[in-house]
C-alpha cells in the first residue's frame, strides 16, 4: 500500500499533502491536550508495532505481496489522533531511511494509512463494541480485529482510487498515461482482491492478537487507564521477538501491486513505461528495501527493524521534553 | 568575557551528568570490561571497510539508547551533532572530488564512535571509569593524573563560574570591569588551583593514599557474586561476537 514516487502526479501529491496538513494539526493539538508527557513515549511503542507490522510481508497467489499496518491497533490503545501521528512518523522513517514509499507521495500514503485506516478502523471497532456489548479482553480484541479489517480495506480503496484516477487525468499527446497506467477498472479489483482476503485477514490477526496481549500484560498502555505509563517487560520482549522474526516477511517473494520499479512496470501488463515514471525523481535512501550491502537479506532486515524501532521509540521519548511545565522522569 | 559562558555551561553539564550517573543503580558488569568492549568496538569500526559492521553497531547502540530515560537520551542526542557535522564538513571536498561514498562512510563511523562513547558515559560514573582503568593495569600515575584533571576541571569550572557571576554583577554601572575581567578570573582561578592542589596532596597524605589505586575486596554476598560473574561472562562474550561479525562483514571468513 506504500505508493512509491512517480506513480501519482505531483498535482495529486500536492492535493493529498494539503489535505493532510489540517489533519496533522488537529491530531497534534488533540494529542497535546489528551495525552500526558508520561503517555507520549507509549506512542513510540505503538509506532514501533506499526513499523514492524509493515515488515511482515504476506504472499498472495500471482506473485504480489501485502502487509499489516497496525493503525487500528494504535488507535484502540492510544486513540485515533495518536495513531495518525504514530503511523505518519513510521511512514516518514520508512520513506527517508528505507526507501519504502515515496517522498513526494508521503502525503498520499499518510492520508491512506495514517488517517483513513486508523479512524475508520477505530470507529468500526467502537461501533462493534457497542453493538455486541463487548466487555471481556477477547471480545474487545475481536472487535478491534473486525475494525482493523474494515480500516485496511477502506485505506486500500482510497489507494486504488488514487492510482486509478491518474490515467484519467494525466495523459501525453499519444494518449499514454504519464504516471500510473492502470485505471479504476484495474486498480480497484487488483487492490481490493488482496485486501478483502489475505491482507485484511493478516491485519485483523495482527491487531487482535497484539491488542489482547498488550491489554492482558500491560493494561496501563491502554488509553483509558493510562497515567503511569511505562513500557512493561512483556511488551519489550514482544517487540524484541518481532524484530528477530521479521525475516519471515522475506519468505514472500514478489512486489506488492503498485510498488514496482520504473524498470518493472512495462512487464506487468502496461506494455510501456509512462514518461512521468521514466523521468521522475529518484531518491536513494540509506538502507534501500531494508537491506544492507554485503550482508544476507535476513540480517539486513533484522538490522533495519532494530534501527527503525529504536529511532521511533527515541523520537517519541524525546517529544515530551519539548513541553513546558511538565516533568518527565 | 561572554565567550566563557559556553565553557562554564559545559562544565556544569559534566557535573550534572556525574551526579545523575552516581544516583543510578550500579550495573553488575565490571566497568573495566565495558571499557574494553567499547574501545574494541571503536577500533573495529575504524578498521571496517564497509558500512555493514558500522550499521550493526549503530543498531545495537540505538536499541540500548531507546531503553534509557528521556533525559539521558536527550543528553546523548545533544552530544552527537557537533562531531558529526564537523566530520561531514571536513569530508565535503570528497564529494566534489568524485567520492561521495567516503564522506558518508567516515561520517557514519564518527557518528558510531561518538554514540558508543556517549552511551558508555551514561552507563558509567567517572569514578567507575578510573576504577576500570586501574583494573586494566594502566600506570597509577596516568590514572591519578586523569582522575584529578577531570575532577579539578569541574571544581575550578564551578569556582570560575562564581567569580564570573560576581564580576558580571559589578559591571552594572559606570566603571568598566571588562578588561580586568578575563585576566582577573584566570589569575584568581590559577591561585585557587594551587591552593586546591596543596589541599588535595594533604588530604591524600592524611588518608594514606599515595596515588596507587588498590582493588577493593568484593564484599557482595556469594549469590550476588555468582550473578556478577554470569553478567560479566555474558558481557565478555560480546568481544568474540564482535570479532566474528567484523571478520564476516569484511569478507575475511
Amino acid at each position: 500500500m506504500h505508493i512509491p514516487d512517480n506513480y501519482l502526479s505531483p498535482q495529486t501529491c500536492a492535493v493529498m499533502t494539503a489535505a493532510m496538513v489540517p489533519v496533522w494539526g488537529v491530531c497534534i493539538k488533540k494529542v497535546r491536550r489528551e495525552l500526558s508527557s508520561k503517555e507520549i513515549p507509549m506512542m513510540g511503542v505503538g509506532a514501533a508495532f506499526s513499523f514492524l507490522g509493515m515488515m511482515f510481508n504476506v504472499p498472495l497467489p500471482g506473485g504480489t505481496t501485502g502487509h499489516a499496518v497496525g493503525g487500528t491497533l494504535i488507535a484502540m490503545l492510544l486513540g485515533p489522533y495518536a495513531a495518525c501521528i504514530c503511523v505518519s512518523v513510521a511512514l516518514l522513517l520508512q520513506a527517508l531511511l528505507f526507501g519504502d514509499g515515496g517522498i513526494l507521495s508521503f502525503g498520499a500514503n499518510c492520508f491512506n494509512m495514517a488517517f483513513v485506516l486508523p479512524f475508520v478502523g477505530w470507529l468500526t471497532a467502537r461501533a462493534l463494541q457497542k453493538l455486541v456489548k463487548a466487555k471481556t479482553v477477547r471480545g474487545r480484541a475481536l472487535c478491534a480485529a473486525g475494525g482493523s479489517y474494515v480500516g485496511i480495506n477502506a485505506a486500500a480503496l482510497c489507494t486504488a482510487i488514487e492510482f486509478g484516477i491518474q490515467p484519467m487525468l494525466f495523459r501525453d499527446a499519444a494518449g499514454q498515461a504519464l504516471y500510473c497506467p492502470y485505471d479504476l477498472s484495474v486498480s480497484i479489483p487488483a487492490m481490493m482482491a488482496g485486501h478483502l482476503t489475505v491482507f485484511g485477514l493478516a491485519e485483523a490477526v495482527f491487531t487482535g492478537l497484539i491488542f489482547a496481549f498488550v491489554v492482558k500484560t500491560s493494561p496501563e498502555m491502554e488509553h483509558q487507564d493510562a497515567g503511569t505509563a511505562k513500557t512493561s517487560l512483556p511488551v519489550r520482549i514482544l517487540l524484541g521477538a518481532l524484530i528477530l522474526a521479521v525475516p519471515f516477511g522475506l519468505l514472500a517473494q514478489g512486489t506488492a501491486w503498485g510498488e514496482w520499479g520504473s524498470d518493472e512496470i512495462a512487464a506487468t501488463g502496461a506494455g510501456y513505461t509512462p514518461a512521468g515514471m521514466a523521468n521522475g525523481i529518484d531518491f536513494s535512501s540509506l538502507l534501500p528495501d531494508y537491506s544492507v550491502a554485503g550482508l544476507p537479506d535476513a540480517v539486513g532486515y533484522i538490522l533495519s527493524a532494530a534501527i527503525g524501532v529504536a529511532v521511533l521509540i527515541i523520537v517519541f521519548k524525546l517529544l515530551p521534553l519539548g513541553r513546558r511545565g511538565e516533568s518527565v522522569s | 568575557m561572554n565567550g566563557n559562558f559556553p565553557i562554564m555551561r559545559a562544565i556544569a553539564r559534566i557535573a550534572d551528568i556525574e551526579e545523575a550517573n552516581s544516583r543510578q543503580a550500579q550495573s553488575r558488569v565490571a566497568p573495566a570490561l565495558r571499557l574494553v568492549v567499547c574501545i574494541a568496538a571503536i577500533l573495529l569500526v575504524s578498521l571496517s571497510r564497509n558500512a555493514a559492521f558500522v550499521l550493526l553497531l549503530i543498531a545495537v547502540e540505538l536499541v540500548r539508547m531507546a531503553l534509557l530515560s528521556p533525559e539521558r537520551i536527550r543528553r546523548i542526542v545533544l552530544r552527537l551533532p557537533l562531531p558529526v557535522l564537523m566530520t561531514a564538513l571536513l569530508m565535503l571536498p570528497a564529494v566534489f572530488l568524485g567520492s561521495p561514498r567516503s564522506m558518508l562512510t567516515v561520517t557514519m563511523k564518527v557518528f558510531c564512535a561518538v554514540l558508543l562513547l556517549a552511551v558508555l558515559n551514561e552507563k558509567l560514573t567517572w569514578r567507575e571509569v578510573t576504577g576500570g582503568l586501574a583494573a586494566l593495569h594502566l600506570p597509577p600515575l596516568v590514572v591519578l593524573t586523569l582522575d584529578t584533571t577531570v575532577r579539578f576541571v569541574v571544581l575550578l569550572g564551578r569556582y570560575s563560574d562564581r567569580i564570573l557571576e560576581a564580576v558580571s554583577l559589578r559591571r552594572v554601572g559606570r566603571k568598566n570591569w571588562k578588561n580586568a575581567a578575563t585576566g582577573g578570573i584566570l589569575g584568581t582561578t590559577w591561585l585557587k588551583s594551587q591552593q586546591m592542589a596543596q589541599a588535595n596532596a594533604e588530604a591524600m597524605t592524611c588518608r594514606c593514599f599515595a596515588g596507587v589505586y588498590k582493588k577493593r575486596p568484593n564484599l557482595a554476598a556469594a549469590k550476588d557474586r555468582k550473578k556478577e560473574l554470569t553478567a560479566n561472562l555474558a558481557y565478555a562474550l560480546l568481544l568474540p561476537a564482535l570479532l566474528v561479525f567484523f571478520f564476516y562483514s569484511q569478507g575475511l571468513v
